[in-house]
């Protein structure tokens, strides 16, 4: 080749290099930039750490409000990250279990059989979106996506985000730039979990019988299938876990159903639902579909428990090597600490009290009858002072410090009011 | 499959590939070959009706060649634009037969049929009529290799909206075919690229906006109507035209040069210049083979007012089978003919006046009165049916209220703030552009002849500014090009 002619064909290559670099750049920053931030702040940080995790969770919200992986931490010494997502199908939950799993292999894989009666794959978008879009596009994820859901458009949109987040210019901002150019985001401190702060006080529906299942096999209870055989054929425990929750007959059935068939094919099962662990005046966050920090440190307990006997598992908290935890458990405690203070209602403040870094005192007025609030103290096991020239209600917060975080008072009118920030 | 959809981005660069890697001599059997392949996604049983006209014309043309006698060119036209005919106007003739005879009283005997139209009939059968039309001029001789003439008929990016092409252009493409060198394949992306930026920037958003205003305009006061005629002028342009530069952009990266189809037709100074500058194939097609034969323009002048206004009632027809496009075309007709007629009077009051018809404000006016009439005769083309169009004009004559379009007013058409001011800027821009090709300057070469990281950045940056705001993706009906229902 002419010398001339080479030299004009290498500037052709290179420039259509360049061409491709700065597009590809492009997209890559206006990707980062314009997602949702939701699933990346929820699981981002799973797949940017190098951590070994003992557990994954997977499943529906039951999962992400109902258990907290760093309680696990705190209480059993075990590693935990909750990738549960809100309306996941089993088969989204599968899936993610095998897109998560190329990522951190755990020990043990616990799955929330709540929608085993569904008999669909798909799940809303914008759901799976948050679920779906911290994974690199790869070749799984794309049999995930075509497995999932049927419609081409929607597909495209999960594998190519910017498909529907392109439109998010308009909300563009110095914060959205900044997280294009860095592409990181700020790690979950509750590892994947879901606080749902707030009471509300239940009446227990009746639980059908354990042997009371479904008929028919759902499309569902193949995932679960599926889930439990991935497991055993990569060496991870598969536990199934059926969580509280407020549901109809037909729902519990079918969780009923998927339990029965998780043991007969050698999963570990946990029902909880039948455990009598929830107490229905002060565990509920909404109408018994989502647990509160108090339901919820009652199922994550009976989980580290249930782990430890069942799966094996040691604790890690005395091992140096974890040293990265306690420090993640520092982080998560200051997180709880500022939640706090961001609440305003007796029943929210008294449900995350649950906690164990929290401590509270109570007076109350001789008049004062607010049953939800005296359940909640009497499950904390806190013995309110009772005072008759004051308000009706004053509660104190403290940290295991013993440093005070809130100090408000209240006034039974139709509600409890505050009156005075103490 | 669309040229702004996943599919095309595809199958596109897939096809590009094919016919660089593989020798010369296979590109005409590779283009044909996606071509069907390319049509058969808007229905397999089509890619029949596409080989049926295939072949009618192929073996015409040769026994034109061999005995021209007039039955066989007549059975010709009977096929290609009868299938025109049937698909698209027999249920519109039935329907306004029907219509005619119930007023006269003796009701509508006669049964509907709801033919399924077939994507990009009027153009695929215009370009084969039109080659049939050259060989029985002896404007050329046949093609006879049939692989070629099919491709000529198919070709993907021209099929569904055009250009309309002609034989003497094309076929010599096809004949000797050549590699589209590297300016060709970058001055082809950068077309392409282009008409992305008109459909997806511009028409795409516009369609916003006029879709909210005339879907529901009864609520809306005059001004607002013709506020979203105004934009409307921008949504057609931007979606034809995009689609045009898109087919002639995606053929010369694949060594094939289209004719051109747009030429800034809104910087034109009289409705006849519009004419030479919009669809621009198709109104050369309806001057050779409709005009010309009619007399043209060397006839009396009553019979060129007539053969004006039987060719935009044509177009007008062609342009879809609803009285409205009819009206639209007479619109134009009746424009030119009343231009003609009074150009002997509005020359002498411009030479009474001493205008001067070199200044930048003179041409400025006319283009604008231009542009205002095309405008007008688009409420027409754009309303759902003759009525609508009616009652449209009703509310700007009657309730104009032109002090309603103020300040906020303008976010209330289906655009927000950001969106109104993404259209506008992006019209800014196209207006830019389309006035220095106005002025004899090309884009495409200037950039060509740029230092080459200068180059690669702009198109870089201009990419991703389609990318970004450009309407696109789940949930928007980008798919449907105005012209592909013609």
């Amino acid at each position: 080749m002419h010398p001339a002619s080479f030299i004009s064909s290498f500037k052709r290559v290179i420039s259509v290099l360049v061409l491709l670099a700065l597009v590809i750049s492009g997209v890559v920053f206006l990707s980062r930039a314009l997602a949702i931030t939701d699933g990346p702040e929820k699981n981002g940080a799973f797949l940017q750490d190098d951590r070994q995790y003992d557990v994954l969770l997977f499943g529906s919200s039951h999962m992400v409000n109902g258990i907290y992986p760093m309680e696990l931490w705190k209480n059993y010494g075990i590693t935990a990250y909750d990738l549960g997502g809100h309306g996941a199908s089993l088969a989204a939950s599968y899936w993610e279990m095998r897109l998560a799993v190329e990522k951190h292999k755990p020990k043990v894989a616990v799955l929330d059989v709540l929608f085993a009666g569904s008999d669909y794959t798909e799940m809303e978008l914008g759901l799976a979106h948050e679920l779906f879009d911290p994974y690199p596009l790869s070749r799984l994820k794309i049999q995930a996506v075509r497995d999932i859901f049927a419609n081409k458009g929607d597909r495209m949109e999960l594998l190519f985000p910017l498909d529907v987040y392109h439109n998010r210019w308009k909300e563009l901002d110095t914060e959205m730039v900044e997280r294009g150019l860095a592409g990181c985001m700020q790690a979950s401190p509750e590892k994947g979990s879901e606080l749902r702060v707030g009471t509300v006080a239940l009446e227990r529906i009746p639980l059908l019988p354990e042997t009371d299942r479904l008929e028919a096999r759902t499309i569902a209870m193949d995932y679960i299938e599926k889930f439990i055989i991935f497991c055993q054929e990569n060496d991870i425990i598969p536990v199934l876990v059926y969580i509280p929750g407020q549901i109809s007959e037909e729902w519990q059935r079918a969780c009923n159903t998927a339990m029965a068939l998780g043991e007969a094919l050698g999963a570990k099962t946990l029902n909880q639902q039948y455990m009598d662990l929830i107490d229905f005046n002060t565990d509920w966050y909404d109408e018994g579909r989502h647990l509160n920090p108090s339901g919820a440190l009652k199922a994550t307990d009976s989980l580290g428990a249930f782990l430890q006997d069942q799966c094996g598992l040691g604790s890690h908290l005395q091992d140096s090597a974890y040293s990265a935890w306690q420090e993640d458990y520092r982080m998560y405690v200051a997180y709880l600490t500022e939640t706090m203070q961001a609440q305003t209602d007796p029943d929210q403040f008294l449900s995350l009290a649950a906690l164990e870094c929290f401590t509270v005192e109570a007076t109350i007025s001789p008049d004062f009858s607010d049953q939800t609030v005296l359940h909640q103290l009497q499950s904390l096991g806190v013995t309110p002072a009772i005072r008759k020239d004051g308000p009706d209600l004053e509660l104190i917060i403290r940290d295991t410090q013993g440093n005070e975080l809130v100090h408000k008072c209240f006034e039974t009118e139709t509600t409890l009011t505050e009156t005075v920030d103490a | 499959m669309v040229f702004n959809s996943y599919g095309f981005l595809l199958f596109f660069p897939s096809v590009l590939l094919l016919t660089r890697v593989c020798p010369l001599k296979w590109r005409n059997g590779l283009l044909l070959l996606a071509s069907y392949l390319f049509y058969a996604s808007w229905g397999k049983r089509w890619c029949v009706l596409l080989l049926g006209i295939t072949i009618l014309v192929y073996v015409l043309g040769l026994l034109l060649e061999r005995k021209r006698r007039k039955y066989l060119f007549l059975l010709g036209l009977l096929g290609t634009l009868g299938a025109l005919l049937a698909f698209k106007y027999l249920d519109f003739g039935l329907y306004s037969l029907n219509a005619l005879l119930t007023k006269l009283g003796l009701g509508a005997p006669l049964p509907r049929v709801s033919l399924l139209q077939p994507a990009g009939i009027s153009f695929f059968t215009f370009q084969a009529a039109g080659y049939l039309i050259d060989v029985y001029k002896g404007k050329y001789k046949p093609e006879k290799n049939f692989l070629r003439l099919a491709l000529f008929v198919s070709f993907f990016p021209q099929i569904l909206s055009g250009p309309i092409g002609r034989g003497d252009q094309l076929l010599p493409q096809y004949e000797k075919p050549q590699k589209a060198d590297f300016s060709q394949l970058r001055r082809g992306f950068l077309i392409l690229t282009w008409g992305f930026f008109l459909k997806l920037c511009i028409a795409d958003r516009a369609a916003i906006l006029v879709n909210t205003v005339y879907g529901s305009y009864e609520s809306y006061s005059g001004i607002f109507l013709v506020f979203a005629t105004l934009v409307y002028a921008l949504q057609i342009y931007g979606d034809f035209a995009g689609y045009s530069y898109m087919a002639i952009g995606a053929a010369e990266m694949l060594g094939i040069h289209l004719p051109k189809n747009f030429d800034t037709p809104y910087f034109a100074q009289s409705i006849q210049e519009f004419w030479r500058r919009w669809h621009i194939s198709l109104s050369t097609w309806f001057r050779d083979y409709v005009y010309f034969p009619l007399g043209g323009s060397r006839c009396a002048v009553w019979k060129k007012y007539r053969n004006v206004l039987i060719v935009f009632l044509v177009s007008g027809l062609w342009h879809g089978a609803m009285w409205n496009f009819v009206v639209w075309g007479a619109i134009h007709g009746l424009y030119q003919i009343f231009g003609g007629i009074t150009k002997p009077l509005r020359e002498k009051m411009l030479n009474a006046l001493r205008v001067d018809r070199e200044t930048a404000s003179y041409r400025l006016f006319r283009m604008a009165i231009t542009f205002l009439l095309v405008d007008f005769a688009w409420l027409f083309f754009r309303a759902d049916g003759l009525e609508a169009a009616i009652a449209m004009l009703r509310v700007i004559f009657t309730n104009l209220t032109p002090t309603a379009l103020v300040g906020e007013a303008f976010y209330t058409m289906g655009l927000d703030r950001q969106e109104f001011w993404a259209l506008l800027l992006c019209t800014g821009g196209m207006t830019l552009i389309d006035a220095l090709r106005c002025r004899g300057h090309g884009i495409t070469e200037w950039f060509g002849r740029q230092n080459w990281l200068f180059r690669e950045l702009a198109l870089a940056a201009f990419m991703l500014i389609i990318i970004t705001f450009g309407i696109w993706g789940n949930g928007f009906d980008a798919s449907s090009f105005i012209y592909f229902k013609f």
